[in-house]
């Protein structure tokens, strides 16, 4: 059975998600859980998912780590997934 | 707006030195791509940050600032002149242990510009290392390292 | 020198003592190869020709009087250069729009700021290249230039980009052009119904100037584009990889094409990730069949290079009496420089992390000017950011008669808080900082004398992991040959390979680390982001317990034992079972190395990590100053910097981190500042001019290394490099309001500042 992951939607992105800030999804990598979202928000999995990537200018983060490994990331069980604008370091 | 070029004879780290300087060459650019010691470092190429400074008749110049024709019979000492043959000199020694480099590019100029203070002054304190250092920009370190490293190598204890 | 290792790291042998770093020597003789100090055979020096103007239209560009001058070998333009799709390139840290990337590096139809490059050439020699720049003749049609980030936000104001339309994160663009490139916002909690619970409210505004990187090294590319159509790229950078990416996508390459080989680099700060040199040098060897060399002065380095984001902020923060702080507003607009891309993201997601504040709402603006494109600069976007909310934070404990630590400490975030941004905290060390920094000798002194002043401020930054590389070569005398792609810029082949050492059992001196080229060592991210000692530390680790994995191996077929009976013990000794006679079997780490060529063959460890956990860093710091009335010059008298290193592995170039942040961060509070007049022209375009801390300005900086271990690494590393930089401006502020009593709106808060602040009667 898949695993119910919550997903923290940014203000900005709110208006992909009619608003709501957290949702649920299942799914047992980022890819699964964004094709969970699509079904009830295709304009969210559109943002998140572009040409087989994490969207443009975007981050996914893990129970407060950024992933590095895409879209195949696993995703824990009762994980927090927060998505992020891409931060850079000096 | 061809160059001119004159023949410069000088003593460089004790060796005597005879090159071929465009007229236009200052010190620097004579030192690091006529003669080949890069030790010397532009920072900013008018007298404002030190990584370039050598001893030149026992005093401490901004090389950027002197030209290369001006050295004739000069006496030059620069960052690849301190060691003698594999024994570090103090100063240098005290950078190592102190940690008083990070990215390392100052580090030429602060050792030429430290060695020249501790041969007038054997015995400075902190605001005396400070004030001659100065004229020397650093980055990466804050200087409080390099301060610490000037005191070993006058001997002072170094908390 | 202290040589005592922390309490924290008595456990280990290497980690936490303060070895002499390897490339030391190189380093203190001259010897060591900076990017600049590179000569090749037949290698020809280039010099580029920038824009007097802050923003026009180039109508013509007439090369052929340059050209035609004796020496010249070569002047390429921006339309040399292969097309650009409208397509994206990784730049190291995130990605960015390669026509953008180009334009940048050379105009095309428009310059968009003073200095931005025109045209490059190759000669025989450097003052050649200087007179050939005069002979290229440039017809502009002059704009009027976009400079405040306010001005910019307009409808109406004069445009960088016609193509440049607002982009939400959401991915919506607005319906008119813009200077905005785009908005973000962050909310958390009911901002209004936090402000109703509030019984204090405090709102300012704040400016802040652009400011540079100042690394002391200046740019340099050299670059050997060779007849077979491979390409060789020797650079002072912070990321070899990402210079790679970047090289081979403009020049339309191959990524094995192009080999970049990392020289020693003089100082970074996050403005040695972008390429401005090398693809020049690459097109002009190409068309020259020769090596080229290309050098920046320090004028083309301020003008054309880095800097950090000019800024507007505005800040309302509301607490109860007792100081529980009920809810923060911040709005961030951000200067990107000339084309998109500041660091308002990460200075938004930085903003209020180390408290825990119920409610908050957070909108930040990326915005073109007519300036130089911004680089990351330590902590890219954090110093400003938290700037505006700590020094609202100090104005509100002033104003509740709270001390300002304990206002800190009774909403400081800890473990299991969630960011606005969604961002959950693990393991952090913010309170123990707070701590520390209260139980100083600083802060329990007291200080007296008058127009003297005590000030504090907090700092976050995330750090992050990703990829790193390490290979480790065991040598028959029992060291190993460590190979980084990491650039060296502040001890990190030290911190390193301190970390193999550590794994393996063996002194730092039997590991001998060196950074190479990209066709050397597996892919390794930039040298930023306080990101190396922790990644690449990550690396060998993993890569030494390779090596322990191999070795064990070869004693079980040397003993003719099981593999799994045969152990690598901390002590870099390893033992399987006795033999028939009941001996120990057990051989050293150096005696199988011995051993190895005639027992199999050498081993080689290998290691390539993508590590996403993260080591989120809080520092705490105190300055105190004395401000001169007469003539409006802050002095710093003494300064304390508390920072959570998680584990400090080498606790002298952690200090160093600490006290280079805190006199950068000072640089910033005080001095340091992009000075343009109207027509776009900076107008302190000097090392003298743009002043940076000399000896004389600064004290010894007193550090206090805390260590809260990152769990998410196997030694507990948290990165140190970003953090330091955020706090001294907002501590610095509060130390003048305290001295005289003025709370400053600007930075840098310049003796011109000051001046103006208390002749005015400030608030």
């Amino acid at each position: 059975m898949a695993e119910s992951v919550s997903v923290l939607i940014p203000q900005s992105l709110r208006t992909l998600t009619d608003g709501a800030g957290v949702l649920s999804a299942e799914g047992h990598n980022l890819r699964a859980v964004i094709q969970d979202l699509a079904q009830r928000y295709p304009e969210l999995a559109e943002r998140l998912e572009q040409d087989g990537k994490i969207g443009r200018g975007l981050s996914l983060a893990i129970n407060g780590d950024v992933v590095s490994t895409g879209l195949i990331t696993k995703v824990p069980a009762g994980a927090e997934i927060a998505i992020v604008p891409q931060i850079s370091g000096g | 707006m061809a160059s001119e070029h004159v023949v410069v004879n000088c003593t460089i780290n004790g060796e005597n030195q005879v090159f071929l300087a465009n007229e236009r060459d200052s010190l620097l650019e004579a030192l690091r791509d006529r003669i080949g010691l890069t030790g010397v470092k532009e920072g900013c190429n008018n007298g404002n940050c030190g990584a370039c400074c050598v001893n030149m008749d026992g005093r401490i110049v901004n090389s950027c600032l002197v030209m290369a024709a001006e050295c004739e019979g000069a006496e030059i000492r620069t960052v690849e002149g301190l060691a003698d043959g594999d024994q570090l000199s103090p100063l240098q020694n005290a950078f190592l242990e102190q940690a008083a480099l990070q990215c390392g590019i100052c580090t030429p100029g602060f050792l030429v510009a430290a060695e020249a203070l501790l041969e007038q002054n054997p015995d400075p304190s902190e605001h005396e290392i400070r004030y001659w250092l100065a004229g020397n920009l650093c980055r990466c370190t804050g200087y409080d390292k390099i301060i610490k490293a000037v005191q070993q190598a006058a001997g002072q204890s170094v908390v | 020198m202290v040589t005592a290792q922390s309490p924290e790291t008595e456990q280990y042998n290497v980690i936490g003592t303060r070895p002499i770093r390897p490339d030391g020597v190189d380093k203190v003789t001259g010897a060591a190869q900076y990017g600049a100090d590179l000569q090749l055979p037949g290698m020809l020096a280039g010099r580029v020709l920038r824009s007097p103007h802050a923003h026009a239209n180039i109508k013509s560009i007439d090369t052929s009087k340059a050209e035609a001058l004796d020496g010249v070998l070569a002047v390429v333009v921006n339309a040399d250069f292969p097309r650009a799709a409208d397509q994206e390139v990784d730049t190291g840290e995130g990605s960015a729009n390669l026509k953008w990337v180009l334009d940048n590096v050379i105009a095309s139809d428009k310059v968009l700021y003073k200095g931005h490059a025109v045209a490059a050439v190759a000669a025989t020699d450097h003052h050649i290249a200087e007179d050939a720049l005069e002979l290229i003749e440039v017809e502009y049609e002059v704009l009027t230039p976009v400079l405040d980030v306010r001005d910019a936000m307009v409808d109406g104001s004069p445009l960088l980009h016609d193509s440049l339309h607002t982009s939400e994160l959401d991915g919506s663009k607005s319906d008119n052009a813009s200077n905005t490139a785009s908005h973000l916002q962050f909310t958390k909690g009911e901002i209004d119904a936090g402000f109703d619970e509030a019984d204090v409210v405090i709102e300012r505004e704040f400016e802040t100037s652009m400011a540079h990187q100042g690394y002391i090294e200046t740019h340099n590319g050299t670059a050997y584009w060779r007849a077979d159509g491979t390409l060789d790229i020797y650079t002072s950078t912070q990321g070899a990889f990402p210079v790679r990416q970047q090289v081979s996508a403009l020049m339309q390459l191959s990524e094995s094409q192009v080999k970049v080989t990392p020289m020693e680099i003089g100082g970074g700060f996050g403005g040695k990730i972008p390429v401005y040199l090398e693809p020049l040098a690459a097109l002009l060897s190409q068309k020259t069949g020769r090596p080229v060399k290309l050098t920046m002065n320090r004028e083309e380095v301020l003008l054309a290079t880095g800097p950090t984001s000019g800024t507007y902020m505005r800040v309302r923060m509301g607490a109860k009496r007792d100081g529980t702080i009920t809810a923060a507003e911040v709005h961030l607009a951000f200067e990107a420089g000339a084309y998109p891309g500041s660091p308002v993201g990460a200075g938004a997601m930085c903003s209020l992390a180390p408290y825990d504040i119920p409610n908050q709402k957070i909108d930040g603006y990326d915005v073109v000017v007519n300036k130089p494109k911004t680089a990351a600069y330590r902590a890219p976007g954090a110093p400003q950011a938290e700037f505006a909310t700590e020094s609202v934070l100090n104005e509100l404990a002033e104003e509740l008669g709270l001390d300002p630590l304990e206002m800190r400490l009774s909403n400081a975030s800890v473990e299991g808080n969630t960011t606005a941004a969604g961002m959950p905290f693990g393991v952090i060390g913010n309170v123990e900082c707070m701590t520390a920094a209260q139980e100083s000798p600083h802060w329990q002194s007291e200080l007296e004398g008058p127009d003297r002043g005590r000030g504090v401020a907090q700092g976050f930054w995330f750090n992050i992991g990703f990829e790193s590389s390490a290979y480790g070569q065991v040598n028959g005398d029992g060291k190993v040959s460590l190979v980084l792609g990491s650039t060296d810029i502040g001890g990190t082949r030290a911190s390193i390979a301190m970390q193999m050492a550590e794994t393996l059992g063996i002194p730092m001196d039997d590991v001998r680390p060196q950074v190479v080229d990209t066709a050397s060592v597996g892919y390794t991210q930039v040298t930023g982001g306080s990101r190396t000692t922790f990644a690449g530390g990550w690396a060998a680790y993993e890569c030494a317990m390779d090596i322990r994995k191999q070795m064990s191996q070869r004693a079980a077929q040397i003993w003719e034992v099981d593999e799994d009976a045969v152990e690598y013990g901390d002590d870099a000794i390893i033992r399987g079972p006795a033999d028939e006679d009941g001996n120990a079997r057990e051989i050293a780490f150096k005696d199988l190395a011995a051993q190895l060529p005639t027992s199999g063959g050498h081993i080689v460890g290998r290691a390539d990590v993508n590590k996403t956990s993260s080591g989120p860093a809080f520092a705490t710091h105190i300055v105190d100053v004395e401000v001169d009335r007469d003539t409006g010059k802050v002095e710093i008298l003494r300064y304390t910097a508390v920072q959570d290193a998680g584990t400090a592995i080498h606790p002298a170039y952690v200090e160093g981190q600490m006290q280079g942040g805190v006199a950068q961060g000072v640089g910033m509070a005080l001095n340091e500042e992009y000075y343009y007049d109207e027509s776009g022209d900076l107008k302190n375009a000097s090392l003298l001019d743009y002043r940076m801390p000399t000896a004389l300005d600064l004290p010894m900086i007193e550090t206090n290394i805390v260590e809260v271990p990152n769990p998410g690494h196997p030694y507990g590393v948290r990165g140190v490099g970003e953090v330091p930089i955020i706090p001294p401006a907002p501590a610095v502020r509060a130390a003048i309001a305290n001295a005289i009593g003025v709370h400053m709106t600007e930075l840098p808060m310049s003796p011109r500042a000051i001046l103006e602040a208390t002749t005015l009667g400030g608030d």
